[in-house]
């Protein structure tokens, strides 16, 4: 099924992903941050504050923020 | 639906599509970057200071020298990076929908969202960085400009700027500019997809992390200098740059040179033996003969002290003495029977010279 992810991070781009039915947020995030930790991004679906167990449907829009992110 | 909320309701529906007419009419461009002369300067400072410690073989301040120079050369390449970019690719106008989303899950972050003008202003929340309080500030995007520049104003609201420059009100703000460091390639995409929630939400986390190795001004040096000799804070006003090592130091640790009147610090100071005058690398040195610390006034052509000079002269008349001279048998056992004069080099009565 078809979501909108956006990757704030490093490029910051936004694609259209395929992924399964039943994926949560949490194993999105494993798959497009392997190594990384939840905790130093902000993750939200549809613009608002998500649950790692949040089950994510076809049109959902997951952006990945950085929490820290090193001006010059 | 009660008629307050469809007021609201209305009222936000507004202002999206003011702001996407705003997006979709950009045409003004905006102002080029200006170029990072300040960080170029701030090289070519270090530089120097560096060049001139190795010369003297100062291995402190060449030290202290060249972290600066490497910190300074990091500023200088990500400020010259943010102006050099690529021309961004035409900003695309989202539809009102996704801008009353995006206005509204700005409003749930962080409260305050205008449109003033062509700006759409997001106030964030106050600003602490290593428990140094910053205070709140406002986020400035200007929906009408476009080019390679941000289109955005960093304006702080209660401004705590650093003493060096009233113009830096955050490690990365300057003049309201914001250097956006490694957040720029994906500001500049949020802005160019209209993702104007992704796009805020990136400014605020550069102003909410603290970069040390690349700030117009680091937080150690925001109210004040510290003293290079003590490591105490010095307030504005109250500092001496070394004119030797171009060291900072507080008024409590600077001297001066006596012959030319330069500013000084405690490691380029030196007391001259003979007449206790602080003199500086430039305007004195080492006796040749004893090695300790002598001023040019002090020193002959020779570059020895009084006391050396004096030993020299003595020695000399013994050896022009007349051996058959009967006054000069008579002096000579005068001179057998004085004390011997002390020697310098293993009796030194000051401390050594520096280098």
């Amino acid at each position: 099924m078809p979501i909108l992810f956006i990757n704030n991070d490093g490029a910051g781009f936004a694609d259209r992903l395929e992924i399964a039915a039943g994926t949560t947020v949490a194993a999105l995030f494993r798959q497009q941050v392997p190594g990384g930790r939840p905790s130093d991004y902000l993750i939200r679906v549809n613009r608002q504050p998500a649950a790692a167990d949040q089950v994510l449907v076809a049109g959902d829009r997951v952006s990945l923020t950085p929490t820290k992110i090193e001006g010059a | 639906m009660n008629s307050l909320r469809k007021t609201r309701l209305r009222a936000a529906w507004d202002e999206a599509c003011q702001v996407a007419e705003r997006l979709a009419a950009r045409s003004r461009p905006s102002p080029p970057p200006p170029l990072p002369r300040a960080a170029w300067d701030e090289v070519d400072r270090w530089g120097e200071r560096l060049q001139l410690a190795r010369r003297r073989g100062w291995p402190v301040a060449a030290q202290h020298a060249a972290a600066r120079l490497a910190a300074a050369r990091r500023t200088l390449v990500d400020q010259l990076a943010f102006v050099s970019g690529d021309e961004l690719p035409a900003l695309q106008g989202p539809p009102p929908c996704e801008i009353l989303r995006d206005l509204a899950a700005l409003r749930d972050d962080d409260g305050e969202v205008v449109l003033d003008g062509d700006e759409l202003v997001v106030v964030t929340p106050p600003i602490e960085l290593d428990a140094f309080a910053l205070g709140p500030f406002q986020i400035r995007l200007d929906l009408a400009a476009v080019g390679p520049a941000l289109p955005l104003r960093i304006v702080a609201v209660d401004p705590r700027p650093a003493w060096s420059n009233a113009g830096v009100t955050h490690p990365h703000v300057s003049d309201e500019g914001l250097c956006a460091g490694a957040g720029l390639v994906p500001l500049q995409q949020a802005l160019a997809a209209g993702r104007l929630l992704d796009a805020f939400t990136i400014v605020a986390r550069i102003l909410a992390t603290y970069n040390a190795g690349s700030a117009y001004v680091a937080l150690d040096d925001w109210e004040g200098i510290r003293c290079d000799d003590c490591a105490a804070l010095a307030v504005p006003g109250e500092t001496t740059c070394c004119e030797a090592c171009f060291a900072d130091v507080c008024d409590e640790c600077a001297t001066s040179c006596a012959p030319c009147g330069d500013g000084l610090c405690g490691r380029c100071a030196t007391t001259c033996r003979s007449c206790a005058a602080t003199f500086c690398p430039a305007c004195g040195g080492a006796c040749a003969a004893c090695a300790h610390p002598c001023c040019e006034a002090c020193c002959d052509d020779d570059r020895r002290c009084p006391t050396c000079r004096a030993e020299a002269r003595a020695s000399n008349e013994e050896r022009n003495a007349d051996p058959d001279d009967g006054s000069a048998e008579s002096d000579s056992v005068e001179t057998a029977h004085a004390p011997p004069a002390a020697d310098p080099r293993t009796t030194p009565a000051g401390p050594p010279v520096r280098p």
